[in-house]
């Protein structure tokens, strides 16, 4: 067994550079690393040059895992490169995620889907991963049959420009300038846009909305779920926040929630609303762990199988760059790199 | 105020960074089927509320639309998914919680008071 792997990443925008972070923060094992992106050029990450590459089919001789941080095309344009190299490629892009042949893993959620790849993991939707890590110990232990979600997405989840715009739209807005509109389909700053991604013309949701219930059913191996979601856009820098009203097919109490959730890794209870204790996205910034909290009996059913929850994950970590270095570390843990 | 004693309701309010104009995520389940057109084709003869519904040109309730606006705004209307039948919509809508929620609904109170000869 190898000691030591061979590490390229392909993109270095907000997720690439949190992978390059990530993968230092968790020291992983890595020999060489290989940064790749649209042109050949000197780059300073994070305090480090590197020499990047533009990435070609045959880049990838020699690497062990490709951490892929850009776009669907380019994902899809470079896969038989990585596969044919003998790398393991993990995605973050929408490009294979329904593909049967690639699994959708979240490590805390359906590790066990990592043994069967041929050579592709994908990682999900960033709302998705953040909401299964906390549904998906409950799911286990209760069986879940219907979820609806309310997203409140922040702006860095549409990438650095999102971010840089609305932190741009509010040094306009003190200043009693314009604001500059282009990441987004209107002014972020001072408004909500229940828009993200483009729509469904069949039945009207968004695509943001679609993944959530299409990768909950493909990692939960639960293809009957129930699930409807409205995802806004909130002005907000970092961490999704998501109001997840669940339903199960047997009864669940909140006590016995927060235990499931207390034992679970990847997800922490923050439930203590008497002492202003409950999931923010604030408080999620940064963190690995997605935060649980406000959990209640769901009061509209005469029966104990609903709850309520709101859950804070930071996006860039739980739901891109973390995600990808945690499928990693398990790809070597399970010798299957 | 509906009368409706059984209505079974649950709800999760999250304060957000944002000036004026409430916003609601609603998830809506009907004792008959209701389709998306019926339910915009009644709103658009109703009072108080406009339907901003067209999302392939960038139009549905947004708390800036909302501001200062008489009517609360009601738009990405449509079936929910996660029912096997036709009796549940998803809704979205953005209100001024200044004028609708205080200001303006009072002084129509007001108005009503007087048209039905009770002041």
């Amino acid at each position: 067994m190898k000691t030591k792997y061979n590490v390229g990443l392909v993109g270095v925008g907000a997720v690439g550079t949190e992978m390059i972070k990530v993968l230092k923060e968790r020291a992983f094992p890595c020999g060489k690393v290989q940064v790749f992106a649209s042109r050949e050029r000197d780059e300073q990450i994070l305090g480090e040059t590197y020499h990047v590459l533009k990435a070609d089919e045959n880049s990838f001789a020699g690497m062990d895992i490709v951490l892929f941080a850009g776009k669907t095309d380019v994902a899809i344009q470079l896969k038989d490169a990585v596969v044919k190299a003998g790398a393991k490629m993990i995605d973050n892009s929408r490009a294979f995620r329904q593909d049967p042949d690639v699994p959708l893993v979240v490590p805390q959620v359906n590790a066990e889907d990592l043994d069967w790849n041929k050579g592709v993991i994908a990682n999900p939707n960033c709302t998705t991963a953040i909401m299964l890590e906390a549904v998906a110990p409950l799911h286990r232990a209760k069986k879940l049959k219907r979820l609806i979600a309310s997203t409140y997405q922040a702006a860095s989840g549409a990438g650095a420009p999102g971010l840089e715009e609305l932190e741009l739209q509010m040094k306009e807005y003190v200043e009693g300038k314009p604001l500059t509109v282009k990441a987004f389909q209107h002014q972020l700053t001072y408004n909500l846009i229940p828009h993200i991604d483009k729509f469904d013309e069949q039945n009207w949701y968004t695509l943001e909305e679609l993944k959530m219930r299409n990768e909950a059913r493909k990692m939960l191996h639960h293809p009957d779920l129930l699930l409807s979601c409205t995802c806004v856009r909130v002005p907000i820098a970092r961490a999704h926040s998501e109001s997840l009203n669940l339903e199960f097919e047997e009864e669940i109490t909140p006590g016995e929630a927060r235990e499931i959730l207390q034992a679970s890794e990847g997800v922490r209870v923050v439930d203590d609303p008497l002492n202003g204790g409950y999931p923010m996205p604030l408080d999620a910034t940064g963190k690995y762990d997605v935060l649980a909290g406000r959990i209640r009996q769901d009061i509209s059913r005469t029966d104990r199988r609903g709850l309520e929850m709101f859950v804070s994950g930071d996006q860039l970590l739980r739901g891109a760059a973390l995600n990808a270095v945690e499928i990693a570390e398990h790809l070597v843990k399970r010798g299957l790199v | 105020m509906l009368h409706a004693p059984e209505l079974m309701i649950s709800c999760t309010s999250v304060r957000v960074p944002i000036a004026r104009a409430h916003s609601e995520s609603l998830n809506l389940e009907f004792e008959e089927d209701i389709t998306p057109e019926e339910a915009r084709e009644i709103l658009r003869t109703a009072e108080g509320v406009k339907v901003v519904d067209d999302p392939l040109n960038g139009l549905y309730p947004m708390p800036l639309d909302a501001t200062a606006k008489y009517d609360v705004l009601a738009g990405r209307i449509r079936q929910d998914i996660s029912r096997n039948d036709k009796k549940g919509l998803d809704m979205f809508i953005s209100g001024d919680q200044l004028l609708r929620g205080a200001a303006l609904n009072a002084v129509e109170i007001a108005e009503h008071l007087v048209k039905r000869g009770l002041v």
